[in-house]
């Protein structure tokens, strides 16, 4: 197959899009950049009881990194937050069959969800000390 | 410390004159079979420095790419044939690298630490989120699309922008030129600005590709 | 100096060849004759007809009629679907979604309809020439991506031509015009031709022509003015026979014929009369057109050269005020509003000095002698129009060499597997500007063989990118681990393989003979015409010269001659011709005496 389907799909109607308000509360923000090309990627999680319950993401990038994204956060809707730390870049690679070629958008999804992550837990130990 | 003349003095394997350019020999007129790609600045014979002399690099560009261009190599050998191809495209690749200053700055950087990277990804506290900003807010003004001088002012803004990081990098590149800072230190500070230059230049890019559609 | 290379111009409406004389670079043609060779072609039972003599069977014969191959070069079925249903020749679907133009019952490629025009270019150039050409340097337009340069250099090829080089047509235009003056600075180049629009920024500096950037639409030309008036036309003979269908073939060209006439006649009055004749269908509509009317016709599309004419200042940086000079390119340069909008935007009138139609195949001769050897004092620097790169990431496009990049040129990428020992990677190449794949043009396929088995993601394969001067693209790997260099098979998408191409050429060649036979014929019929008009002429001569028997045999011989016109032996025919030539010699000198005698008595000197 040439390209993936599914790639262009979340490319032309990414999904998630957006940002949480500030107002809300157990939100997690991972800002990361591409340094090769100077893309950036937000990507935000809302979690219940260590579930992540929804996802949204702002990327200005090219159309890998806009696929990669919204891919992410598709899969990061009710996974727990351990399971979503198992989350590579490999397997956003793997998922949309994409050929094994200049990979640093989807490691840049993966650094986003790491950085989320980390941003929700340092929130969440602020609040409960 | 920072070389003021090219590295190596290249001879001809033809006439054994020591050449200005490793590319080609001006006083056989001999085109020069190699291997691998010349370093950039001695492929013009100008010294390894960022200030460069822009009107010397265009006109020693000009004399080697008329002696090099395929167009003069019709009737040769096939060795001689390909050699022009090869040379012609690491010369204006060469040409191209060392013309704009970020790109020069990155070929310099890369010299003077010898392939040794520094971290690209490291950027100034604050800066990630101040370029999301800027994105989000350049999108709001091309959405806006009747709104063309708020756009050209954002642009103007961002060029400015760029134009000091290149007067920093200068400044950075000439202190370790005069020897008076920290190698290590100084090279990492041009480093940081590099990766800075390229958020920059990508918000550039947008706006110009927006213009295109 | 070695071997003459021509320059040709391969028009999407005409073509023409020039090359440079001693007294300097002229296009070649007869004294007398426009050198102009229209890009028309039509299949008749006496083979083809290439060129003016082609005009009438667009109205005649419009399915076995083709213009605009240009066009078609290079593109697939899918590109094409809007501009098959304008035209009145049948395209069909061929192998890996290439285009073939179906006339009678064969199918021909669009490179070997260029490659006829071509060879119509050619012989001509060497009827007139008097000696055998084989080089050529060829024009396309700045904005022909790797697929539609390499189509063009094939028709080449099938014409039996050696294509030693592909020049942009804008590049082409500042040459002639650069060599002519000596001027330093930029030039801007606006080139608005039958089927395509481009524009080109040149540096011009002492030896150097360098190209810093170009922008275009392949889709925006003259031919677009024609349909827009002649659907305009159409709706007013609507309007007086509504029940008429008007969409045959005929009629379709009736109209465009029409329609190109009136614009012709705009450019050089402020309203034209037209006459719209279709005896089959008893239609005869008379009307008047302004240039009012035809300019708010054309205007979106000059607005759309315009915004390409920004975006290459813009690509290489440059202000309106900076532009040294603008040269006009192309014939629908002639129409008075695409002058007064370029003299609009640039702020200064357009240099006209060498007529547009002619400017490009002057520029390719010089390039052409030039690449002969013949001198050696400028060299041309032109840019990838298109950013040139392979699929990554799920189908989305990753530019490798940018935009306006100079040529030669190269680059590498590296690659690596995802299997352990896999020994082969398949890489998608594309030509364009758009962010995924699917928008941009996809010009093959590179399947790497021979990678040494190891660990997954451990091999680097470095595959390099070569463009050379003409634009075209080669592709080489190596494995950097192993040193050992991966097997390349590039499979073109658009283009013909190199089996497919001597394949044409293999049944040219078997046709060879019997189209120079032909061609022989069609000429020598041609010369009959004229021998026999002659001897009518000077008959009353030929009854005070010429005994009883002498004339008689004349009768006798100008029967045998007609008779083998009919025929389809053109040694024969010769034989025959030359026999009535020797007859007719004693006519012939007197009829020469008499004329020079009339002119001796009309001049008054004689007295």
């Amino acid at each position: 197959m040439a390209y993936s389907d599914k790639v262009v799909d979340h490319y032309n109607a990414p999904r998630n899009v957006g940002s949480f308000g500030k107002e809300e509360e157990n939100i997690g923000t991972g800002l990361v950049g591409a340094p090769e090309c100077g893309d950036v990627m937000k990507l935000q999680i809302k979690v219940e009881n260590e579930q992540i319950v929804d996802a949204k993401f702002k990327t200005f990038g090219c159309g890998s990194a806009i696929a990669s994204s919204s891919l992410a956060t598709e899969w990061l809707k009710g996974k727990s937050i351990d399971e979503a730390l198992t989350i590579k870049n490999t397997d956003i690679v793997e998922e949309l069959s994409l050929p094994p070629v200049k990979i640093h958008c989807s490691v840049l999804a993966e650094d986003a969800i790491r950085s989320a992550i980390k941003n929700y837990q340092d929130r969440s130990k602020g609040t409960s000390e | 410390m920072i070389s003021k003349q090219p590295a190596s003095h290249p001879v001809c394997v033809g006439c054994q004159v020591t050449m200005a350019s490793p590319l080609f020999c001006f006083s056989c007129n001999s085109i020069q079979r190699l291997n691998a790609q010349p370093n950039f600045f001695e492929m013009f014979s100008l010294p390894y420095t960022y200030e460069l002399d822009l009107k010397q690099l265009e006109e020693r560009y000009e004399q080697l790419v008329i002696e090099l261009h395929p167009d003069f190599y019709a009737h040769s050998t096939g060795i001689d044939k390909r050699q022009s191809q090869e040379s012609s495209a690491w010369l204006n690749q060469a040409y191209t690298a060392l013309k704009e200053p970020l790109s020069r700055a990155e070929y310099l950087l890369e010299l003077l630490t010898h392939g040794k990277k520094f971290d690209q990804r490291r950027l100034p506290d604050g800066f990630l989120e101040e370029v999301f900003v800027l994105q989000e807010s350049l999108e709001d003004l091309l959405e806006d699309a009747g709104d063309a001088a708020s756009v050209e002012r954002f642009r103007l803004d961002i060029v400015q922008r760029l134009e000091q990081l290149q007067t920093q990098i200068s400044e950075q590149f000439s202190q370790i030129e005069q020897d008076t800072a920290d190698w290590d230190e100084s090279l990492e500070a041009i480093q940081l600005n590099l990766n800075v230059g390229r958020y920059l230049q990508r918000l550039l890019d947008r706006i110009s590709r927006s213009q295109q559609t | 100096m070695t071997e003459a290379i021509i320059g040709i111009d391969l028009g999407t409406t005409n073509s023409l060849a020039a090359m440079v004389f001693e007294e300097g670079p002229e296009v070649i043609g007869r004294a007398g004759e426009s050198p102009i060779i229209p890009s028309v072609l039509s299949k008749t039972s006496n083979g083809w007809i290439v060129g003016r003599e082609a005009l009438p069977y667009r109205t005649s014969a419009p399915s076995q009629t083709v213009y605009s191959v240009k066009r078609l070069m290079g593109r697939d079925i899918e590109e094409l679907e809007e501009e098959i249903q304008e035209l009145p020749y049948q395209i069909v679907a061929a192998q890996r979604k290439l285009v073939k133009i179906r006339l009678g019952d064969h199918e021909y490629t669009p490179q070997e309809l260029s490659a006829e025009i071509l060879k119509k270019v050619k012989t001509e150039s060497e009827s007139i020439l008097g000696y055998p050409i084989n080089k050529a340097v060829i024009t396309v337009p700045a904005y022909f991506d790797d697929a539609q340069r390499q189509a063009t250099r094939d028709a080449g090829k099938i014409a039996g031509l050696d294509v030693v080089r592909i020049i942009n047509e804008p590049t082409a235009a500042a040459i002639a015009y650069g060599l002519d003056e000596k001027k330093e600075g930029y030039v801007a180049v606006y080139d608005l031709g039958g089927g395509t629009f481009d524009i080109s920024i040149l540096r011009l500096s002492g030896k150097v022509f360098k190209v810093v950037a170009t922008c275009g639409n392949t889709h925006l030309g003259g031919d677009d003015f024609d349909r827009a008036l002649s659907i305009v036309l159409k709706e007013k003979v609507k309007q007086k026979y509504a029940r008429a269908d008007l969409n045959d073939p005929i009629s379709q060209q009736i109209f465009k014929q029409v329609a190109e006439n009136l614009k012709i006649q705009l450019s050089s009055s402020l309203e034209a009369d037209y006459q719209i004749e279709i005896p089959e269908k008893s239609i005869s509509y008379q009307g008047t057109f302004s240039t009012g009317e035809f300019d708010s016709l054309i205007k979106e599309s000059l607005d759309q050269t315009l915004s390409s004419c920004q975006q290459a200042l813009e690509d290489c940086h440059l202000d309106v005020s900076e532009i040294d000079e603008v040269v006009l390119v192309g014939g629908s340069t002639r129409i008075p509003s695409v002058r007064q909008y370029v003299e609009r935007f640039f702020q200064r009138k357009p240099n006209v000095a060498i007529d547009p139609y002619k400017v490009v195949a002057i520029g390719a001769g010089i390039q052409g002698h030039l690449l002969a050897g013949g001198r050696r004092d400028f060299v041309l620097l032109d840019v990838i129009p298109l950013a040139l790169g392979i699929e990554t990431l799920g189908g989305t496009f990753s530019k490798i060499i940018t935009q306006n990049t100079t040529i030669p040129t190269e680059a590498s990428e590296l690659f690596t597997t995802h299997v352990d020992n896999q020994t082969g990677i398949e890489i998608n190449l594309f030509q364009g500007e758009r962010e995924l794949v699917k928008d941009c043009r996809k010009l093959g396929q590179f399947k790497l063989r021979g990678i040494p088995p190891m660990q997954a993601g451990l091999p680097l394969v470095e595959v390099t990118l070569h463009v050379d001067a003409n634009g075209i693209l080669t592709v080489s790997a190596l494995e950097k681990r192993s040193g050992q260099k991966a097997s390349i098979e590039v499979v073109p998408f658009h283009g013909l393989t190199q089996y497919e191409i001597e394949q044409i050429m293999d049944d040219s060649y078997e046709h060879a003979l019997e189209d120079f036979n032909e061609r022989q014929l069609i000429e020598f019929r041609n010369t009959v015409e004229g021998v026999f008009q002659g001897i009518e002429k000077n008959w009353s001569t030929a009854e005070n010269v010429l005994s009883d028997s002498q004339r008689e045999a004349i009768r006798r011989q100008m029967k045998v001659v007609e008779e083998y016109s009919k025929g389809t032996d053109a040694q024969s025919l010769k034989e025959q011709m030359d026999i009535l030539g020797d007859l007719t010699r004693p006519l012939a000198d007197a009829a020469i005496g008499n004329a020079v005698l009339s002119e001796l008595q009309k001049s008054p000197a004689s007295s």
